[in-house]
């Protein structure tokens, strides 16, 4: 029965593994991309880890791979968050199909701010650089 | 292949999981090579690094080395460092 558990969870591990290779290559976009590698991997480590404590229940296994989860669980969203954050920096191009974009926003409100004179107007000079989207 | 001979199901499950990493490195090759923009090949630097991760869990399962998990632990580390400074040398070359 623990040889099914251990084997079902091994799979779906690499399975999730090798969805997240596949959306790497099929998207359309590095924040896409991102999207895929940031939850479908770590989802297939944490699972894989899962399977070897389970083959082999001795403490210091669990312990370290405790570890392994909270590393990943921890480090990935904000990896990611960096990496987005300098890719659009850099003016790296979107696809298709986006809804809002926040960071542009804070962008053109900042350079409205700065262009104008008087700080107290900047609601209307709001309002009219988000059309530029 | 020693350890894993009187468990059939394991076996073929270790057997599976190494073939979908296999094909999952080759995928994250293709865009290695093909990304048209740097933090495009970034991201595929975190998903060979995850995918490390899991085959060194796979051949734990194969060889019952469980010795190797503090290889997990030091590249989840590692690949962590390697992304932030990553971000800071393109955030550093931006601003110049």
């Amino acid at each position: 029965m623990m040889e099914w558990i251990t084997a079902l969870l091994l799979m779906t591990g690499a399975l999730f593994m090798l969805v997240a290779a596949i959306g790497v290559v099929k998207l359309s976009d590095v924040y896409m991309r991102m999207h895929a590698i940031t939850k479908a991997a770590s989802l297939g480590a944490i699972l894989m880890l899962v399977a070897v404590f389970l083959w082999y229940p001795q403490w210091i296994v669990g312990i370290e791979a405790l570890m392994v989860v909270l590393f990943v669980i921890f480090t990935s969203p904000i990896g990611a968050h960096m990496i987005a954050r300098v890719s659009h920096h850099m003016g790296v191009p979107m696809g298709e199909g986006y809804v809002m974009d926040e960071l542009q926003e804070e962008k053109n409100r900042q350079a409205a701010q700065s262009g104008e004179e008087s700080p107290g107007t900047s609601g209307m000079h709001e309002k009219v650089d988000t059309d530029k989207l | 292949m020693t350890s894993l001979e009187a468990y059939p199901v394991l076996s073929f499950a270790v057997n599976f999981s190494f073939a979908c990493l296999t094909i999952a490195l080759f995928a994250g090759l293709y865009r290695l090579l093909t990304g048209p923009s740097l933090p495009d090949r970034i991201v595929v630097m975190d998903l060979v690094a995850s995918l490390v991760i899991g085959l060194i869990l796979t051949y734990i399962m194969l060889t019952g080395q469980t010795v190797y998990l503090n290889v997990a632990v030091a590249i989840a580390l590692l690949v962590f460092m390697g992304t932030i400074a990553f971000a800071k040398y393109l955030n550093r070359r931006i601003n110049q």
